[in-house]
């Protein structure tokens, strides 16, 4: 059966919490806000009992698929499941409450956990220097183009072309594109790995970047 | 590969992963990413503006980089991610971080030798944490590596990734992932294998489903080419209803 919206789930005077009387004196909206700003009538809230709201909400959270349902074996997708501590971690109200724009004394804690975490990711890739600005995957994908682009051109040659294995996501193709250089595929051989052959024989003067899918990497 | 392996040793320039799902913010209702890139010394100074430094025991926002391709998102990445990756590193350890990797192998072979009979694999041997399955077998009784996944919905578990990579025919991409028991993995095991078993017997069983879900088998390309995103969009759509 098709879980009702809270709107078609109403019923009039069936309501939630009762509110304590008031204990100070009432001010009407009409005396607290200009007239142009009031409303000709209440509004059409739904009225409905807490119970009701609440399953309604939890029959709403089980008909969409989930990893705290079942298990979750999207390939190339890591889809497993997250400890719900880390998330208490993350509500933690001196995290949740910091600002972008707070000056950096008053920020010492949040860049420290950023910190932390560049030097714990550092040792986990055997690499010296990170970013974690990216929003995700396929904007790593395009700072590292753009990023290759630059190293060349100081060198004095941008260069033409990046190298893409057939098996790559989608998105490396259409990142080297974007970033202006022509996509050079090369195919995979029957061990489902890059056919090495044909890959040596596309690496020129003109290549920028070779690039190797799926958890992406590259190199000039 | 955490723990393991690692791309710098193997000599690569750049490397990317992902925080949102390997370093634990849960993914799949289209939230937060959060991306890492790690590159080697010569690289640095290309890096997007700010970088964080160390000044003694001070952490600074360096802006004063000449090289630099510029800033790729605002402020500093989505910090609530980097929290909880903080946490997530913090408490399984070096070692623990390594056990997970192992564990995630471990299982993703574990499924693919109780499927390779029934299923090709698009490649022999040991995999790492995913491995692909060609239907093809099951294609030649007319049910589509989409039919197949349709129907596993039926079971109330989620499909694999469908189609990819292309350049199997009928890929199913299978990552169980660290996190699944022995009993999940025979359950998913079981259901595929029953699945099979249908496409013998009854494929029309296969094709018609999924039958035991709120909606039922979807136009795969409409909701890609007409979107309806808004209540008014909705409106149009049904005739203000």
């Amino acid at each position: 059966m098709p879980e009702l919206t809270l709107r078609e789930l109403s019923v009039k005077e069936h309501r939630g919490p009762r509110l304590a009387p008031l204990d100070v004196p009432a001010e009407g909206a009409e005396r607290l806000l200009p007239r142009e700003r009031l409303r000709g009538e209440a509004p059409a809230l739904p009225e409905i009992p807490e119970p009701a709201v609440v399953r309604h909400f939890v029959n709403l959270s089980v008909l969409n698929h989930h990893i705290d349902k079942a298990i979750y074996p999207l390939g190339s997708c890591t889809m497993k499941y997250n400890p719900k501590l880390n998330d208490e971690m993350a509500q933690m109200p001196g995290l949740q409450a910091i600002h972008p724009l707070q000056p950096e004394d008053l920020s010492q804690g949040a860049l420290a956990v950023i910190w932390e975490l560049h030097e714990w990711l550092k040792v986990i890739m055997g690499m010296p220097a990170i970013t974690t600005q990216p929003a995700a995957g396929a904007q790593c994908e395009l700072t590292a183009i753009l990023m290759t682009r630059a190293y060349h051109a100081e060198r004095g040659n941008p260069r033409e072309e990046v190298i893409v294995p057939d098996s790559a996501h989608g998105t490396n193709p259409s990142t080297v594109h974007q970033v202006g250089y022509r996509v050079v595929t090369v195919p995979s051989g029957p061990d489902g790995c890059v056919d090495i052959g044909a890959l040596k024989r596309e690496v020129s003067g003109k290549t920028a970047a070779l690039t190797a899918c799926s958890t992406w990497t590259a190199r000039i | 590969m955490v723990g393991l392996a690692n791309p710098g040793s193997m000599g690569f320039d750049f490397a990317h992963i992902n925080l949102h799902k390997t370093f634990s913010t849960p993914h799949g209702g289209g939230g937060p990413g959060g991306g890492v890139l790690c590159v080697r010394e010569e690289l640095a100074p290309y890096l997007p503006a700010p970088v964080l430094e160390q000044a003694g025991d001070r952490y600074q926002w360096s802006y004063d980089r000449p090289r630099s391709i510029g800033r790729v998102h605002s402020y500093y990445g989505n910090f609530g991610m980097i929290v909880r990756a903080l946490c997530y590193v913090k408490s399984l350890g070096a070692e623990g971080l390594a056990e997970v990797s192992r564990e995630a192998i471990v299982n993703a072979n574990y499924l693919k030798a109780r499927l390779k009979d029934a299923f090709t694999p698009s490649h022999e041997g040991y995999c790492m944490h995913e491995f692909v399955l060609s239907a093809a077998r099951q294609k030649a009784r007319g049910v589509r590596a989409l039919d197949l996944a349709k129907r596993i919905l039926d079971f109330g578990m989620h499909a694999p990734t469908t189609y990819f990579p292309l350049i199997v025919d009928e890929a199913l991409m299978i990552e169980p992932t660290e996190t699944e028991t022995k009993a999940s993995l025979d359950a998913f095991a079981d259901a595929l294998l029953t699945i099979d078993r249908e496409t013998k017997e009854d494929p029309e069983r296969v094709k018609r489903a999924p039958t035991q879900t709120p909606v039922k088998r979807l136009d795969e390309a409409r909701a890609a080419r007409k979107l309806t995103l808004t209540w008014q969009d909705l409106e149009a759509e049904v005739g203000g209803a």
